[in-house]
């Protein structure tokens, strides 16, 4: 019966094991979140950066981790404290008594992943930087320019309790980012199987896990992901609920240009997890809610019901 | 690493440039197509415009067919353009790509309005038939708005198509007054008014983002429109001659209804003021100027002007007349012919100006005189007092001290001869009616005047001593004859005889003068005398006794003309009340009066005209009278001056007064129920259809357009598979199932009640999805057409309403459906 032509694999068998062991790999960092780990994936393939929000304990290290032992790059983490320097992210340049030269020093954000533990710690002027980083895939340090890596991914947490002393990202620079996901308490049952998993394991053996993405892997992934078809009518779609967001009397700002191609890129990356190799507005609206939450500047909970406000007000296309 | 990058690079760098080259390539072909979707419009929109334009052009098709009266031609023409208008909305609709380019439209447009203007040769050499040119521009005006309306996918075209629409619609109306024209007329305002609210809405909600859904309110728009308007068909439907003329007049315009409106502007003015025409006179009568211009017969105006330095026109039989205003004069000069025809008809072929070189012939009429106003009306013209038992004399004037008191008056810049009514101390009269009368073939010098005039006015007359009363009313001109065409406006008062009744009248008694009451000395007026006793037997004396003879005379005697008394008879009154009981209404109207006489009441007969409504021209908006319609009934005396009209003859209205609002309403209503009544079965059954219609539209239309998708929709495209998504979507609200908005069909797949079908609403959802979303130019089916039309004939016919509803029932038929989809996959 499944005669039509959408049936056709989309992407290659080798591929979809990667993705499959991406999947099963960050599964079993993160056990019972397969959502998350499914928007993780969306937003790495999107060529996104990542921001996790949510309560210490609940494993944003742990996934990061996890991410990076996967696809096989350097890992890095930054843990922001209010004295962290922008040289600190970047790197800085060090005189050499034995060269009688100065040598650069790379910082972290020269790794494949860079976990930037609560961001929102670190001083505006370290955000900055580390945010340029992440926008520009470069680093300018006393006249020079370095690029970083190009499957370079932040994965950066901020803790939404315990704000004294803290630095909140403003919204200009949130834009920087992909995704914002919340990673959530466990269930039960979730929790048992860790537990479970944890007597008599050795965690250095989850660092020491061959890479599954092999060198440029990555990279193809990406770049197949941006040619997904999307239709002009989806096209319009997007364009419509990125003018909702502009009008809608509860978000203060809209989603910009910038934050409507990561909408559509996201978007693409979904279709492509599925198996698809066009986007629909289904594969919108599963992006949607992790994409604008991180734009529009509301809570968590009344993003969810302001951005499901927009879905229902924009139509569907015809 | 290195490798693998250049290799990605060299691989995907071409189709980048590719597209980047496709991108400006097809820069232009994107702004048209954003300029396509910006003038693009919706299907509601669209259905507003071509109904609003099929009205139009049915009503342009009425005006058209107006003079020749072909019904059945007419409808045919209606139902052809009709259907085919909505044939080709449908299939253009439809391919919209196939005229997404202007430069495709426009030659076709061009092509429409050429090709209406180039049948009209052929139709005249070969089917010996045309039209006048104008009629002729306007069709292919009308063609051009049926193409525009087909086209009305883009609203520059509807936009067009309505402005045309109007223009069409106000020529029509202004130079016709066919049956069904006013409710179309009402019926496109109405479309009108809609498609202006939606398209601003539409135009509005294009810049807005909606922050919820709208709903049309369609059950009581369409019950507010179809209420009235099925009122309103029924009336023209099964009462045309009545439910609807109970109604003329209620609402006249400026010009071309023929009634009459105190409140119409002025210039084309319409009722007693008639159409002034300058140039081409004979086109339009009655006309005010039209008789006294050059002609050789005796006018009432004199053309000589004392301003006007040049010997007189010499004109034989040169009678009283009145010296006209300087600005009048300028007009002598023209042409005139006599329009004796009181027509008002306008002729949609004209001729050029030299025409009026050539000899003009007059246009000869039977009719005495027309009358434009209300009918039945009785016209005086003579009165008789004294009767003999054979002969009726005129008594003649009383002294002057009798006479009544006249005055002029200048009301509207109109001089009117002004005649004082006495009071009978009650309000005994109940509005005035104000008639038109152009004399043609009428001798003598008598205005014909109805009964109580308070009012005579000819234009520019303004000297009383024109005029001579005399002491029963009867006003005439103080000369020799009636000027031929002369249009006269006399205003009468109306008589309420329910107000009569109920003051009984007893007064009726008082004689008036002796002549009045006399009857011969003979035997016959004692037989008389003691009919008139038995017929008002128990009544008291006054009005009842003088209605209760009225009625008997109506009641058991027939008029006929042709039953003449004999010669040698002596008594014609007992000879026609005991024995021969028929004759003409002479008859009756002296019988009336001796009986009334024979009573103690005064009474005279009065000779006259009866305006009949059966004469009353519908197009003419006039009533002819003619030398047979010359009447008699009889007048009693009430006192102070105060005759009333007795009408005796049967089949001759009783005069009543003009209805009021009221009246006129409720006898709409009565003919409205008398016709409901006499088509009781007809109606009982469309208003069950209509319900069972109304009660199971949506599950109708949703087995309508399930056969248009199967049958209709072309098999194996994209077109079809998005379709079968809108399908899906009407039955699940059938089901109850209604989706949310903004929500996918994916996604409300996921509610608990539709667990059973799940896996087949995503299925549609994923074939409907790759037709609307994945790339254009590929095939949608990789096995073959048919597998894929089988997949989504199954798709359809397994998610029917009762299915999405949870129905057990249905689940046989979508399983033998099922079941006939297998086998057949099988063997293909």
């Amino acid at each position: 019966m499944t005669t039509t032509r959408q049936a056709k694999s989309v992407t290659s068998s080798s591929d979809l094991s990667c993705i499959d062991a991406m999947r099963q790999r960050l599964n079993t960092a993160l056990r019972g979140k397969q959502d998350v780990v499914e928007m993780v994936i969306v937003c790495l393939l999107a060529r996104g950066h990542l921001l996790l929000e949510d309560k210490p304990g609940l494993g944003k290290t742990t996934l990061a981790k996890a991410l990076a032992s996967a696809i096989g790059g350097t890992f890095a983490r930054a843990q922001c404290t209010p004295d962290l320097l922008p040289s600190d992210i970047t790197g800085f340049n060090i005189f050499s008594q034995k060269t009688h030269e100065f040598e650069f020093r790379r910082g972290p954000v020269f790794s494949d992943v860079l976990l930037a533990d609560e961001i929102n710690r670190a001083t505006p002027r370290t955000q900055s930087a580390l945010l340029e980083a992440m926008a520009e895939r470069q680093v300018t340090v006393d006249a020079l320019r370095f690029e970083l890596s190009r499957q370079f991914f932040v994965i950066a947490t901020q803790n939404p309790i315990d704000q004294h002393g803290t630095y909140p990202l403003p919204e200009a620079q949130l834009d920087r980012f992909a995704m914002k996901l919340s990673v959530g308490y466990p269930e039960p049952a979730d929790e048992l199987q860790m537990l479970q998993a944890a007597v008599g394991d050795d965690e250095s053996e989850t660092e020491t896990l061959a890479p599954i993405l092999q060198d440029g892997e990555l990279a193809g992934l990406q770049q197949r992901v941006q040619c997904i078809h999307v239709a002009e009518a989806v096209q319009d779609y997007l364009i419509r609920i990125a003018a909702a967001t502009r009008r809608h009397p509860s978000i203060t700002l809209g989603l910009s240009p910038r934050g409507l191609l990561t909408l559509q890129r996201t978007a693409q990356s979904r279709a492509f997890l599925l198996n698809r190799r066009f986007v629909t507005p289904d594969d919108v609206q599963d992006v949607i809610v992790p994409v604008l939450s991180v734009r529009i500047g509301l809570e968590s909970h009344e993003a969810s019901r302001v951005i499901e406000e927009v879905l229902e007000a924009v139509p569907l296309p015809e | 690493m290195t490798d693998v990058h250049s290799r990605i690079r060299s691989r995907v760098l071409p189709e980048r440039k590719q597209r980047t080259r496709t991108a400006v390539g097809s820069g232009r072909a994107a702004e048209t197509n954003r300029t396509l979707q910006a003038d693009a419009t919706s299907l509601r929109l669209h259905v507003i415009c071509v109904v609003a334009t099929l009205i139009a052009a049915s009503i342009f098709t009425l005006t058209e067919h107006d003079d020749h009266r072909h019904t059945w031609w007419c409808a045919f023409e209606i139902t052809v353009q009709t259907l085919l208008v909505i044939v080709g909305t449908v299939f253009f609709r439809t391919r919209q790509r196939l005229l997404r380019d202007s430069s495709v439209v426009q030659p076709i447009l061009v092509m429409v309005v050429a090709l209406t203007l180039l049948c009209e040769p052929f139709q005249r050499l070969f089917l010996g038939h045309g039209h006048p040119f104008e009629v002729m521009v306007m069709h292919s005006q009308s063609n051009l708005m049926l193409a525009l309306a087909v086209c009305g996918f883009r609203l520059t075209f509807q936009r067009l198509a309505m402005l045309i629409a109007v223009f069409l619609t106000i020529f029509s109306c202004t130079i016709s007054n066919a049956v069904g024209l006013l409710p179309l007329t009402i019926l496109f305002a109405i479309g009108c008014l809609m498609w202006l609210v939606a398209s601003w809405w539409e135009t509005v909600d294009r810049r807005l983002v909606r922050t919820e859904q709208r709903r049309w309110p369609w059950i009581w728009l369409g019950t507010s429109i179809a209420v009235p308007s099925l009122l309103m068909l029924t009336a023209v439907g099964f009462g045309a001659n009545t439910v609807t003329t109970a109604l003329r007049g209620f609402m006249p315009s400026s010009g071309g209804t023929g009634q009459f409106d105190p409140f119409s502007r002025g210039g084309v003015k319409d009722g007693d003021a008639l159409v002034a025409g300058n140039e081409n006179i004979k086109s339009f009568a009655p006309l005010e100027d039209a008789p006294f211009l050059d002609s050789d017969k005796p006018s009432l105006y004199d053309v000589f002007n004392d301003m006007f330095d040049e010997p007189p026109k010499k004109i034989k039989d040169q009678q009283r007349s009145v010296a006209l205003p300087a600005d009048v004069l300028k007009h002598i000069h023209q042409q005139m012919a006599e329009a004796k025809q009181a027509g008002r008809e306008f002729s949609l072929l004209r001729s050029k100006k030299r025409a009026d070189k050539k000899r003009i012939h007059d246009l000869e009429t039977h009719a005495m005189f027309y009358v434009a106003g209300r009918t039945p009306a009785r016209f005086r013209m003579e009165v008789y007092d004294h009767f003999d038992g054979i002969t009726w004399y005129p008594l003649g004037d009383l002294p002057d001290a009798r006479q009544r008191r006249v005055e002029m008056k200048q009301i509207d810049e109109r001089p009117w001869l002004s005649l004082p009514l006495p009071g009978r101390g009650f309000e005994m009269y109940a509005g005035s009616d104000t008639h038109s009368v152009k004399v043609v073939n009428l001798d003598g010098n008598v205005i014909p005047t109805p009964p109580h005039v308070v009012g005579v006015s000819i234009d520019r007359v303004d000297r009383e001593d024109m005029y001579s009363v005399s002491t029963a009313s009867v006003v005439s001109l103080q000369r020799q004859s009636i000027p031929q065409m002369l249009a006269i406006s006399v205003t009468s008062e109306c008589v309420d005889r329910n107000a009569v009744r109920k003051e009984r009248l007893t007064s009726l008694v008082q004689p008036s003068h002796d002549a009045t009451r006399l009857l011969p000395d003979d035997s016959s007026s004692e037989t008389i005398r003691r009919l008139a006793e038995t017929w008002t037997v128990g009544l008291p004396r006054g009005w009842l006794q003088v209605e209760a003879i009225e009625a008997r005379l109506r009641q058991d005697y027939i008029v006929d003309r042709a039953a003449k008394i004999s010669e040698d008879c002596e008594s014609p009154v007992t000879e026609f009340l005991l024995e021969q009981r028929r004759g003409p209404e002479y008859l009756f109207a002296s019988s009336a009066a001796s009986l009334l006489r024979s009573l103690g009441y005064s009474t005279r007969l009065v000779s006259g005209f009866y305006a009949r409504p059966e004469n009353y021209d519908d197009h003419k908006q006039h009533t002819a009278v003619f030398a047979a319609d010359a009447h008699f009934w009889c007048e009693v005396f009430i006192g102070t001056d105060t005759w009333l009209t007795v009408e005796p003859s049967p089949g001759y209205a009783i005069p009543v007064p003009p209805p009021t609002l009221w009246t006129r309403l409720r006898s709409y209503g009565q003919q409205l129920l008398h016709a409901a009544v006499a088509n009781v079965v007809a109606i009982v059954g469309f208003l069950l259809l209509a319900a069972v219609l109304m009660w199971k539209r949506r599950r109708i239309f949703e087995r309508l357009w399930t056969w248009q998708w199967r049958w209709l929709s072309r098999s194996a495209a994209p077109q079809k598979t998005r379709e079968l998504s809108t399908l899906v979507d009407y039955r699940l609200q059938l089901a109850g199932m209604k989706r949310a908005n903004g929500t996918t069909l994916k996604r409300w797949a996921q509610q608990p009640q539709l667990a059973e079908i799940r896996p087949l609403l995503l299925r549609t959802a994923e074939v409907t999805d790759f037709a609307m979303f994945g790339p254009t130019g590929e095939p949608l089916v990789v096995a073959d057409a048919k597998t894929n039309e089988r997949e989504l004939r199954y798709l359809e016919s397994v998610l029917s309403v009762g299915r999405l509803r949870g129905d057990s029932s249905s689940n046989i038929w979508s399983s033998i459906v099922r079941h006939r989809f297998h086998f057949s996959a099988r063997s293909a």
